[in-house]
């Protein structure tokens, strides 16, 4: 699994979303882009404390300090054309382990804090959560002007 | 549902470990699956009781043979379907501790109705 994680959502109401924004004359693709990268900086923080020393295997006996350094640590939206992505997580153009963490290996179970975040459903409908809310927030502040 | 789980994937032979079972100087054997239940997850409650789970479980295969990584994984997606896991794709490359041993996994979901 060498590419980053991708933070795939579909978010319930989007296009009632877009409709609304598209009424009130807002830049879309920026609406959409601030709000994701707005919504996922917790994520990249989650992430950094996850590699830590002391939460990783062997309390981090192994570690040389590559995995922590491949974090992508501002992500960016970014459109081809109609659709968007922001990469999360592990930039595996970097040395380091950050994907192996998250799926194990036969001799190394996964990091649990790096599971939480990138496996687990309960973190992802958190963040579909935090985009419905700031779409909200942000159609609300366009609407007063 | 790891019961179902587990002897789906011995009905092919192989040994079925769990992810990071392996001790440190314990061979690898040519060919085995590893498995890894990664989320339960209550999805809906009725009258105060969870109504439904969703278990999502990893599933890896490891083999010396590189071709048997894409074949046999692609078996037990077959098999895992047919009793009832809901797995998306074909796979992906996993990292092995092991430089004579590919890897490939997928992850499979089971909604268990209570």
């Amino acid at each position: 699994m060498a590419k980053r994680i991708k933070l795939s959502l579909e978010i319930a109401g989007f296009d009632e979303y877009i409709e609304k924004l598209d009424k009130l004359g807002a830049d879309i693709k920026k609406v959409i882009a601030d709000v994701y990268e707005q919504c996922t900086d917790d994520i990249t923080e989650d992430t950094i404390e996850a590699v830590k020393e002391p939460n990783l295997p062997a309390k981090g006996k192994y570690s040389t300090g590559d995995t922590a350094k491949s974090i992508i640590r501002q992500p960016k939206f970014v459109w081809q054309g109609s659709q968007g992505e922001i990469g999360l997580g592990f930039d595996p153009t970097k040395k380091g382990v950050g994907i192996i963490l998250i799926t194990g290996t036969p001799r190394m179970q996964p990091v649990w804090k790096l599971e939480d975040i990138y496996a687990r459903k309960k973190r992802l409908n958190q963040v579909q959560k935090d985009i419905d809310e700031a779409f909200t927030n942000a159609i609300n502040e366009l609407m007063e002007g | 549902m790891e019961d179902l789980l587990i002897s789906t994937l011995e009905s092919f032979g192989y040994s079925v470990r769990l992810q990071g079972s392996l001790l440190p100087d314990e061979a690898y054997p040519d060919h085995f699956f590893t498995f890894w239940n990664s989320d339960t997850n209550s999805e809906s409650y009725y009258d105060n009781a969870e109504t439904r789970i969703v278990y999502t479980y990893s599933v890896y295969f490891y083999s010396v043979d590189q071709t048997l990584v894409y074949t046999k994984l692609r078996e037990a997606i077959a098999a895992l379907k047919k009793v009832g896991f809901i797995i998306s794709g074909d796979g992906f490359s996993v990292a092995s501790d092991e430089p004579t041993h590919d890897g490939r996994g997928i992850i499979a979901r089971f909604i268990k109705q209570l």
